[in-house]
């Protein structure tokens, strides 16, 4: 008996080593399989009633390439392919379309494909204001205060909304004025999230807007300022934000957190 | 009555002796706690992604449950020759296929609502609320895989088992399918497919109305008047494939 036991143990070690070193030798790129991953509205037909249970498990596969490309400093050429599939498995989807868009803008720098992303959320749930403000939103961080207007403009016209639009689209208005307050929608949604992602996310917005204000001042004072204290103190932003506990400053230049 | 209460009493206790009943319910269990672990991975989307996955492991299991068994209840008593005791004593075969259905029905109900039961403590002690839409997606699973069980009683009674499990899930498929190939249809211009496209979709059973999953996991109400649905188009498909089964069962030699 201990002899088969013996040998069952020295067969399944023999097995892990086996996968083990062939796992080592022959590295795998785990992300070309989503080239071959049909266009989503194709997936729906083959899927046979489970298009939400694919949808989640993509939403999963979708955290993992994310951050799979983030650590090799990938190019995240599939991730709208990825979000595509998602939203057309599961239509009703919102955070599909949301963080998609999000994820798109961020990493891919294509406005473009944000924006079909969220046209698309659009288009298959016309109830929801939310995805007008996103979209405006979209337009708003990439400077596009006209579009960005009007999208939020199309978000305050439902009944549901919060005045969360009508903010924005006055923002939008005051155009580079309106840019400062951005940094407090940053923040809240850096305090409101539980995705780490979108928590990424928003500390880069955060960046971003000290950036912005940072060359706001060199552009009118024809200088470039000491440290984040002076732009606060000459009221190019509204706050300096705090993030566990660290601070977001400028050094030689840079923006750090 | 009398004689298919006896024939499914007895088709339920021969799948309870074989502990398929406990055997299924354990995995199912199992499967289900297993699901916590893409709670802290689905970024954010835990509650949603549970609960989808829940839904679609039940159906999945049961699904398996009666394609195993169904395809081998008929087989195994022409095999083992039982089914000349049976028809040793005055039963038609309608009576015969009818207990059977009920038996192996009996089997599914109760694996289903220990499943569910199941599930429905399992969101509360993770999630902490009672989330009691998912009771209307157990009854209508309930309908859709007692008709996906009379069509695998049916195909087992001229196929192998092998053959008809296979065509059973093949059936299932097109039963969650056939309304996306009319949508399709109805873009096409060719007279020949969209004959075709309503051919499948009207002669194959259809759960189009029946798979409510995305209305529960999302809270959007559906129409009350799908409960009536369940009570006519599935029960009809039942007593048809039943009846049909049972024609074809007299058509054998050995009666």
């Amino acid at each position: 008996m201990i002899r088969k036991i013996f040998l069952i143990f020295f067969l399944i070690l023999f097995i892990f080593f086996i996968e083990y070193s062939f796992e080592r030798k022959i590295p795998k790129d785990i992300n070309t399989e989503l080239l071959y991953f049909p266009k989503g509205e194709n997936v729906k037909y083959i899927v046979s009633g489970f298009n939400n249970l694919l949808a989640d498990l993509l939403w999963i596969r979708g955290a993992v390439y994310y951050g799979d490309e983030k650590i090799r400093g990938g190019k995240f050429e599939y991730l709208y392919h990825i979000y595509d599939i998602i939203t057309s498995l599961d239509k009703r989807f919102l955070n599909g379309y949301i963080f998609g868009s999000f994820f798109i803008n961020y990493q891919l720098k294509n406005l473009k494909l944000a924006i079909q992303l969220l046209d698309k959320g659009i288009r298959e749930l016309p109830d929801e204001w939310v995805l007008h403000f996103y979209k405006g939103f979209m337009y708003y961080i990439s400077y596009d205060f006209e579009n960005a207007y009007k999208s939020f403009l199309v978000g305050s016209k439902f009944e549901k909304n919060t005045d969360r639009c009508k903010k924005f689209a006055y923002m939008s208005l005051l155009k580079e004025k309106g840019v400062q307050n951005l940094l407090y929608y940053w923040k809240e949604m850096y305090e409101k999230s539980n995705n780490i992602f979108t928590k990424e996310i928003a500390v880069e917005g955060m960046k971003e807007c000290i950036r912005y204000a940072m060359k706001k001042y060199e552009r009118e004072r024809k200088k470039s300022p000491k440290s984040i204290f002076e732009l606060l103190k000459e009221k190019y932003i509204p706050f300096i934000p705090v993030i566990e506990n660290r601070m977001i400053r400028i050094e030689k230049g840079e923006v750090i957190w | 009555m009398r004689k298919i209460k006896a024939i499914a009493f007895n088709t339920f206790k021969e799948g309870s002796r074989d502990r398929t009943l406990l055997s299924v319910s354990i995995a199912g269990i199992i499967i289900l706690i297993s699901s916590i672990v893409f709670i802290p991975i689905s970024v954010g989307q835990g509650i949603r992604v549970v609960l989808n996955f829940g839904l679609s492991v039940i159906e999945i299991l049961l699904l398996f449950q009666i394609i195993f068994v169904g395809t081998r209840i008929i087989y195994d008593e022409l095999e083992k020759k039982t089914i000349y005791t049976i028809f040793s004593k005055p039963v038609k075969p309608l009576e015969v296929f009818a207990g059977k259905f009920l038996g192996l029905g009996l089997i599914i109900f109760i694996i289903e609502t220990i499943l569910f039961i199941f599930f429905f403590l399992f969101i509360r002690l993770i999630f902490g609320f009672f989330f009691f839409r998912i009771f209307h997606w157990y009854i209508f699973l309930l309908f859709e895989l007692l008709l996906i069980e009379s069509v695998v009683l049916f195909l087992s009674t001229f196929m192998s088992p092998i053959t008809s499990g296979i065509i059973s899930f093949l059936i299932y498929f097109i039963a969650n399918t056939s309304h996306y190939i009319k949508e399709f249809s109805l873009k096409v211009h060719n007279l020949f497919f969209k004959i075709f496209a309503n051919i499948v979709y009207y002669l194959f059973p259809n759960f189009s109305f029946t798979n409510i999953k995305n209305n529960i996991v999302y809270i959007i109400p559906f129409e009350r008047e799908l409960y009536l649905f369940l009570l006519s188009y599935p029960i009809l498909y039942i007593i048809l494939m039943l009846y049909l089964s049972s024609i074809l069962f007299e058509r054998k030699e050995f009666l």
